[in-house]
């Protein structure tokens, strides 16, 4: 009896939640289960292979005729079986700079590293200049790449760092020395030319960095976070510097960051991942503009948009908190909405008081209470508890604001955006 | 109640209690009964104390004798038959001897040609196996296990390997018995007669023990530098050979310097493989006779502590002047005013030569063209 009753106790605490929100402990694997999992996983990641390729070889695609860097369904998926880059497509063309941008894992440095070289495409067609570039090592792709760390030859002078791929190439030591200063000139880094790179500051290397790539006068530039370990001015003041070196190279440009104001400036086009998927394609402001699902207007935009949960019904919208907004009819005449959906309006669109927008828009004024007010110079960021949620607009920083004030806004309704709560795609 | 004669407590009170204002002497005292309390520890003295049995052993064990050796050297202090004769100041009269006396050098000799055999292939395949484990592109399997292996023969004494080869290589061993039973042999050859044989052999037992130690190092020397500078190096144009001698071995060099420094003065000391391996005779004719089996046939055998001492200072400088000489010609100067002014020498002297080529070859084109 007394057996029994330490047997249940001892059942007791081992499931006996730790907390209130205790989750149960996943079963530790043993070795040999592990092993098994991971076997399968690899087989199945080999079958997926096998069928990405047959599927490849029945597709028969051809670039298009101005296209120059073409990616086509391009997969990665690495030997432990997980799918890093999932049929990513697209084709850029000549003197575009084209931005990757996405979330830190969403697989934009590895597509960078396979058009490179670095890493092997899984499945997929890639093209450089109507060339089949797939089995083609990184040294005959005619791409020049620079590096988040830089990479710069430690133990080499400046001059040599950017020298060394016209030596390998084996060019006459004049015309070396004429792109050498070429470079140097461009990228005002002449008085550095006999130093080592631990002798220059973070901006002076990713100079140098980017001497190196121009240097080689290759067809396509790739650039890999190029850069994140700048400060803050640094980071401004490069990237304009890169821009223009693009323009004046005429250079054809990838871009990868995960910044998304970095891709609002700098690009032609947007490639939004996440998750190894191609979320949006487009030019910044249509991205800005025209979200494709929700990912995409959250991520672009500083400050984020502002999401509410809503009920929509008949052009009514209707919050948690109960207020009710009647949206134009534009927006939603003639499309299938359904009754539990997302509103969502960027902070820019949402004006302190009651403006031309009130007159417009009349139910879309509210007052709520400041909760937080950050000041930056010209105008403030004002964080309210609209809808229960931490909403954020932009106000004109003429009156000054502190958390506890009330404040009235009015919305810009021809701007506001609409997302199914299913799988979060833009209504409108 | 504190003592008012205590310094500190004069200190404390300096400018606060003067008669009859400021604090109370209550206060006062209160403040001085908890200075202790409240007072900084150092902790520094810890250290010490942890270092002080460190230093006694090293001034007992190593710098006495280090002396004594040095001071001994000076002297005629040996054995002669049943007699012990000195110490006798004789000046420089050991190192002469030394010097002079052929059997020093040959067995210096001796030591740096078995060195060199086996520190040759040592730094080959140590380096051939660091890059293999650490190139990413290759993929190895079971690189932790084949490391592992490597690296094992080191936890072998370097005596139990000697006696294992001595009986491998015996008249009766196993390889001659394996040569024969393959019929390349008609009788057993007599490996430990053999001259080269012999000092191979050593090498070989050095080499052994040492190759998976080495290849980790440099392992760890390789995997220290950025991956992306090697992936940067590839997409640049670099070849294999090209990344090797232009990237990974430069960056390499202060990981390499220690290697040969290291194996330098442990081939310089090689005792143990070669003492058991030759059964302490040296092989044919001594000429596998390292220097420290000399320096130990002194001790022991003569008891010639005088001309030992010398030896050992001899020994101790010719290392150190070694490990300068390898020292000063392989880490680059990194005084960064010199090398900028010597980088700036060599790139003019590069861009001169390239626009003499150029005019050359302008010249010749003008000259053809003139034809």
């Amino acid at each position: 009896m007394s057996e029994e009753k330490t047997e249940v106790k001892a059942e007791e605490k081992k499931e006996a939640p730790l907390g209130v929100n205790a989750q149960p402990k996943p079963k530790k694997m043993s070795r040999s289960e592990r092993r098994a999992a991971d076997k399968a996983m690899k087989q199945k990641s080999k079958e997926e292979i096998d069928a990405l390729l047959k599927r490849d070889a029945e597709d028969g695609w051809l670039a298009p005729e101005d296209s120059f860097v073409s990616l086509h369904n391009i997969n990665k998926i690495y030997d432990n079986g997980f799918h890093a880059v999932h049929d990513f497509s697209i084709d850029i063309k000549q003197h575009e700079f084209i931005v990757f941008v996405g979330p830190s894992g969403c697989g934009k440095s590895t597509t960078l590293r396979m058009i490179a070289g670095l890493e092997d495409i899984s499945s997929g067609t890639l093209e450089i200049d109507h060339e089949y570039m797939n089995d083609v090592a990184p040294k005959d792709r005619n791409i020049a790449m620079v590096f988040q760390s830089y990479a710069l030859y430690p133990h080499m002078t400046v001059y040599n760092n950017i020298a060394f791929p016209l030596k390998i190439m084996k060019l006459p030591k004049a015309e070396i020395d004429r792109r050498v200063m070429e470079a140097a000139r461009i990228l005002q880094i002449t008085p550095y030319l006999d130093r080592k790179p631990k002798a220059l500051s973070g901006g002076q290397r990713q100079r140098v960095a980017l001497g190196r790539a121009i240097v080689k006068h290759a067809k396509v530039l790739l650039m890999d976070e190029p850069l994140s370990n700048l400060d803050a001015k640094l980071r401004v003041q490069m990237r304009s510097e890169i821009v223009k070196l693009h323009n004046s190279l005429n250079a054809t440009t990838i871009y990868v960051t995960h910044d998304q104001t970095e891709a609002m400036t700098m690009a032609t086009r947007i490639v939004i991942l996440k998750d190894g998927y191609i979320q949006q394609i487009g030019t910044p402001l249509d991205i800005f503009n025209h979200p494709i699902n929700k990912f995409v207007a959250g991520f672009i935009g500083s400050p984020a948009m502002n999401f509410y949960p809503v009920l929509f019904e008949d052009g009514d919208i209707s919050f948690v908190t109960g207020q009710k907004i009647h949206l134009p009819e534009e927006l939603w005449k003639g499309k299938d909405i359904p009754h539990k959906a997302t509103f969502g309006i960027r902070p820019e669109d949402m004006y302190e008081g009651r403006g031309k927008f009130a007159e417009l828009y009349p139910d879309a004024c509210f007052q709520s209470k400041v909760i937080l007010a950050e000041l930056l110079g010209n105008e403030y960021y004002v964080h309210t508890d609209f809808g229960f949620q931490d909403t954020v607009s932009k106000f004109p920083s003429d009156q000054k604001l502190a958390p506890g004030d009330k404040v009235t806004f009015s919305m810009n309704l021809a701007h506001c955006h609409l997302f199914n709560d299913e799988d979060g795609k833009a209504i409108f | 109640m504190a003592d008012k004669n205590d310094k500190k407590y004069q200190e404390l009170t300096k400018g606060l209690n003067p008669e009859g204002a400021g604090e109370s002497k209550e206060a006062v005292d209160f403040r001085v009964k908890n200075y202790k309390k409240h007072r900084r520890i150092s902790y520094a003295k810890y250290g010490y104390l942890f270092l002080i049995p460190f230093f006694v052993a090293f001034i007992i064990f190593q710098l006495i004798p280090l002396f004594q050796t040095f001071y001994y050297s000076f002297f005629r202090y040996e054995r002669n038959g049943i007699d012990m004769i000195g110490p006798i100041f004789k000046g420089w009269r050991n190192y002469k001897l030394l010097f002079t006396g052929g059997e020093m050098w040959k067995y210096l000799g001796n030591t740096l040609i078995i060195w060199i055999v086996g520190f040759l292939p040592q730094m080959v395949v140590s380096l051939l196996l660091a890059i293999w484990f650490t190139d990413s592109r290759l993929k190895l399997h079971g690189t932790k296990f084949f490391q592992t292996v490597t690296y094992m023969p080191n936890l072998v004494m370097a005596a139990a390997f000697g006696y294992m080869f001595n009986m491998f290589f015996s008249q009766g061993g196993p390889v001659n018995q394996i040569l024969m039973s393959c019929h390349w042999i008609d009788s057993p050859y007599l490996f430990k007669d053999s001259v080269w044989w012999v000092r191979c052999i050593i090498a070989f037992i050095n080499f052994l023990m040492w190759f998976g130690n080495t290849s980790i190092l440099l392992m760890s020397g390789i995997m220290g530098i950025d991956e992306s500078v090697f992936e940067s190096a590839r997409l640049d144009g670099a070849n294999s050979h090209t990344v090797f001698w232009k990237i990974t071995f430069p960056l390499l060099t202060p990981i390499f310097v220690y290697f040969v420094i290291t194996s330098m003065i442990g081939g310089i000391q090689l005792f143990d493989a070669a003492q058991v391996f030759t059964l302490s005779n040296g092989g044919p004719d001594n000429t596998s006779m390292t220097i420290m089996m000399y320096l130990y046939t002194l001790i022991t055998s003569s008891q010639n502590y005088g001309l030992a001492g010398a030896l050992s200072v001899i020994l101790f400088l010719f290392t150190g002047i070694l490990s300068l000489i390898v020292f000063k010609t392989m880490v680059p100067n990194n005084n960064p005013i010199r090398s900028e002014r010597r980088a700036q020498k060599a790139r003019l002297r590069y861009v001169a030569r390239g626009q003499r080529e150029a005019r050359e070859a302008q010249a010749k084109a003008v000259a053809e063209g003139g034809k």
